[in-house]
């Protein structure tokens, strides 16, 4: 495996895309639209399946205008497939801010690259539940 | 890409082990120890990219106790890259259950999957955010 600056690219313009309104476009192209595409968002019900229903959440949420600043972010590829990790703060139009973490997996499509699989996360303090967890 | 049920049954053995205590050994055989690993936990200080760090996760997470009840898991794979996504829910020993997502993305090394990659999550609900 080994970095890459293409994935890492990709990702920047999508916050890039996030802040200035072209989100819902820009996910409708980078999103593959094969079979076993699933994002995880942050929220309880936010299990999204298949394209239309991962585009049906980016169009919910481009109207929300986020202001992205990335504090860590690390890509790799290997052959047709890449991942890119990051942690960032998204500023909510009200100010409050959220640190973020999101994990993309890519997959080389007609050679271009297309997300396959993401999860959005906030974190949660293990002090809210208790001390131990599975790794 | 396609499912993966090698993958997932790596897991499934891994969440198997849990309820024993008996998991350090599938952490160890697990993890890939190459640079460019990174862990992510759902604790604000759980972001681990650094060989050290990851040895002290993995020994943490050696000792835990927990019973862990999958509610689904997914597991896709194509040459020497793979990942799995699931939903567990977590009863610790406290009494606590948590339920959590995770993504693990695999690499083929030596003929061996070897995880590179662990997001772990507790999902919040949007309106506690902002």
């Amino acid at each position: 495996m080994q970095e890459s600056a293409e994935l890492k690219n990709l990702v920047l313009q999508l916050y890039e895309k996030e802040a200035s309104g072209g989100l819902f476009n820009f996910a409708a192209q980078l999103y593959s639209r094969q079979e076993g595409v699933l994002v995880i968002g942050s929220d309880p019900g936010d299990r999204y399946e298949g394209y239309e229903s991962v585009i049906g959440f980016y169009q919910a949420a481009g109207a929300a205008g986020l202001k992205i600043k990335v504090d860590d972010l690390m890509a790799y590829s290997e052959g047709p497939f890449g991942w890119a990790v990051d942690r960032v703060i998204a500023r909510l139009p009200n100010g409050v801010e959220i640190p973020v973490r999101h994990t993309y997996v890519f997959h080389k499509e007609r050679d271009a690259w297309k997300i396959v699989h993401a999860h959005i996360s906030v974190c949660v303090p293990d002090e809210s539940f208790g001390i131990g967890k599975e790794r | 890409m396609q499912p993966c049920d090698e993958l997932k049954n790596i897991v499934l053995r891994h969440y198997g082990n849990f309820d024993s205590g008996g998991q350090a050994k599938s952490i160890q055989a697990t993890y890939s120890l190459q640079d460019g690993v990174v862990i992510i936990g759902n604790d604000p200080g759980e972001w681990v990219e650094d060989r050290d760090g990851l040895n002290v996760w993995i020994q943490a997470g050696g000792t835990v106790k927990a019973e862990i009840t999958v509610q689904n898991i997914r597991a896709m794979c194509e040459g020497s890259v793979g990942w799995t996504m699931d939903r567990v829910m977590v009863k610790l020993p406290n009494g606590a259950e948590v339920p959590i997502r995770h993504t693990r993305i695999f690499h083929k090394e030596d003929g061996k999957w070897k995880m590179v990659h662990l997001h772990a999550s507790i999902p919040v609900p949007n309106e506690k955010i902002g």
